[in-house]
């Protein structure tokens, strides 16, 4: 076979290339001869050592592409809370279902006329500083234009309260608010009530100042003994959960978190990591921010009384899921690189065939041993 | 020779400027812990809005508006509730006159990250912080360069309202209505969700004004919280 008294002379390195080779001068020399020594050891092997060796440089190329490639990959979220919060898109409509609720708003509404829609309420149900309306109409819808803060809770007597303020947006990416707004300006801003009888939306808020409070009573919820599910779609920066603190009965209850791959292969979702949700666990969920543009999670909120707790299922491209928990410091829940790599449908295609020619090319040297040939 | 300068130039300064308070010990209580504690304080920080800039400067000034001897307990804390510190100064003031709070942290780099609007609160208020609440704040600002003045700006009251989902403030001598408070959605707040901010054009000419808290939680009023806030009159050092 081969013959040791032959080797490349790259490989054996002389006293003063060695010294040569601990400085930076040194190793540049190192690596540019490096090609032109692999090619000259490759000339001198078997044909099978050649294909062998080539196909290891090959895979080695290839695994470090595939660790380093940025990998997509999308989160679920499946989570029973008593408290959810949200920013709904600056770009988007966001609709939902009110019927039968109360709506409390601060200051008076500008009501139609001759409606009939909404009745004026003098119970104090909102509180002393709101005014307090019931709606009759049976498709009530909440429609969102733009970004709005909305917390979502189910009190422990089974009241559902939906909270509505203006958003105050935080310092963002400039790039990415810019193109958001771009696709805001498209679209008036606000808050309105559209109703099924005829009677033109009414507009929420006055002097670009929203607060309203959306109480769903229990009474609704649990009449002739029916289940009466709410569902409320979404899109947007997503918090699940609240801080644990005293007075703090609003809080996750269970839940769990999934990240799958995203990629271009056979069978695009594959279950990379799991994580359970712990009892005051507290969610974040973040756009990410690709091409200028912001990708929102979405997913949807649904209340079944008589349960005190919402059913929140979300999914998102992010891979900014951060879990804070009580007693720990919050972490960004993100597949390792390494983890994601066995993961990949292609590197473990790519790996089993591999990995099977090693096998194939093993057999047949150690055949061609036996021979005493196979050059 | 630097250094003698400096030796001679600081208690000329001070005399001139600010009067230093005595820290009761030898060094700061403070603590860095990334495993977060519940608290109970509702009312968390009471401070012109640039005062966190003082605290890695060590430039943290108040103004008593009454002489005699002070006992202050300066309280910091940031929205995450992972900083902390809690420390006793005292001062003999023969007048309203500005007095220096020494903060030379030894947790200055940690300091140094909550340098955003918002992510730390500081509290002054009036006693030893062992003593019942007295309600009564001092208004810790930043003192500048020479330690001659207090900056002045908008002033920045920080809320814990814990499942509150309304929080409104009023200055019960100006006999206005409420006005509201902003929520704070961004990052983690452990410490304080709430961020009240009233405009210095607001809070009326007088050494001592009283603040009243309001709180809601979906238009349910909870027991309002009234406290004095203790400030000199803002007369500009020539």
């Amino acid at each position: 076979m081969d013959d040791p008294s032959k080797a490349p002379e790259a490989v054996t390195a002389t006293p003063a290339e060695k010294k040569q080779a601990n400085g930076l001068s040194g190793l540049v020399t190192f690596l540019s001869g490096l090609p032109g020594a692999v090619i000259n050891y490759l000339g001198q092997r078997t044909l099978l050592a050649r294909a062998l060796l080539l196909a290891i440089f090959l895979m080695t190329l290839f695994v470090i592409f595939s660790y380093f490639k940025a990998h997509q990959w999308v989160f679920s979220v499946q989570a029973q809370t008593r408290v959810v919060e949200l920013t709904t898109p600056a770009d988007r409509e966001t609709k939902w279902r009110i019927n039968d609720a109360i709506i409390c708003s601060r200051g008076e509404l500008e009501l139609p006329p001759d409606q009939t829609a909404l009745l004026l309420l003098r119970d104090g149900r909102c509180g002393g500083r709101w005014k307090g309306y019931r709606t009759y109409d049976a498709e009530q819808t909440l429609i969102l234009k733009g970004a709005f803060h909305v917390v979502l809770e189910s009190r422990q007597d089974h009241t559902l309260f939906l909270a509505l303020r203006t958003h105050k947006p935080a310092d963002a990416a400039p790039a990415a608010q810019s193109a958001d707004t771009a696709a805001a300006l498209k679209m008036k801003h606000g808050a309105w009530l559209s109703f099924s009888d005829g009677t033109p939306n009414l507009e929420l808020g006055e002097a670009g100042k929203l607060r309203i409070n959306i109480i769903f009573p229990k009474e609704q919820a649990t009449a002739e003994g029916a289940r009466t599910d709410r569902v409320f779609p979404f899109s947007g920066d997503t918090t699940i959960g609240r801080d644990v603190n005293w007075a703090g009965s609003s809080m996750l209850t269970q839940g769990s978190v999934q990240i799958y791959t995203s990629d271009e292969s056979p069978d695009k979702r594959r279950l990379v990591d799991e994580t359970e949700l712990l009892l005051g666990d507290q969610l974040r969920l973040d756009p990410v921010i690709r091409d200028e543009k912001r990708i929102y999670p979405k997913g949807f909120i649904r209340f079944s009384a008589p349960q005190t707790y919402l059913d929140v299922i979300a999914f998102g491209a992010a891979d900014r899921v951060v879990i804070e928990r009580y007693g720990d410091n919050g972490y960004n829940f993100k597949p390792s690189r390494l983890l994601l790599l066995i993961h990949d449908p292609i590197f473990v295609l790519v790996a089993t065939v591999f990995l099977a020619l090693i096998a194939l090319v093993t057999s047949v040297a150690s055949f061609c041993g036996k021979k005493e040939g196979c050059k | 020779m630097l250094g003698c300068a400096l030796l001679l130039q600081l208690p000329l300064a001070l005399a001139d400027g600010a009067i230093p308070a005595t820290l009761d010990g030898n060094k700061l209580f403070e603590t860095h812990d990334p495993e977060v504690k519940v608290s109970g304080n509702v009312i968390v920080g009471v401070m012109v809005a640039g005062a966190y800039q003082g605290l890695s400067k060590d430039l943290l000034g108040i103004r008593p508006p009454n002489a005699g001897d002070k006992a202050v307990c300066l309280k910091v804390t940031s929205r995450d509730g992972a900083y902390m510190s809690e420390n006793n100064y005292g001062v003999k003031i023969s007048q309203s006159d500005i007095v220096y709070l020494p903060y030379v942290s030894n947790l200055t780099r940690i300091v140094e990250e909550y340098s955003e609007p918002g992510s730390i609160a500081i509290s002054a208020t009036q006693g030893n912080c062992e003593q019942a609440a007295t309600a009564a704040y001092f208004l810790p600002a930043l003192l500048n360069e020479k330690r001659e003045n207090l900056e002045s700006g908008d002033l920045s009251i920080y809320i814990n309202g814990f499942d509150a989902t309304d929080v409104a403030y009023r200055i019960i001598e100006s006999g206005t209505d409420l006005d509201d408070c902003d929520y704070i959605k961004e990052g983690r707040h452990t410490a304080y969700n709430f961020s009240c901010v009233i405009p210095r054009d607001k809070i009326p000419e007088a050494d001592e004004i009283t603040i009243e808290i309001a709180r809601e939680v979906y238009g349910r009023e909870l027991d309002p919280l009234t406290f004095r806030l203790l400030d000199g009159q803002h007369q500009e050092k020539p």
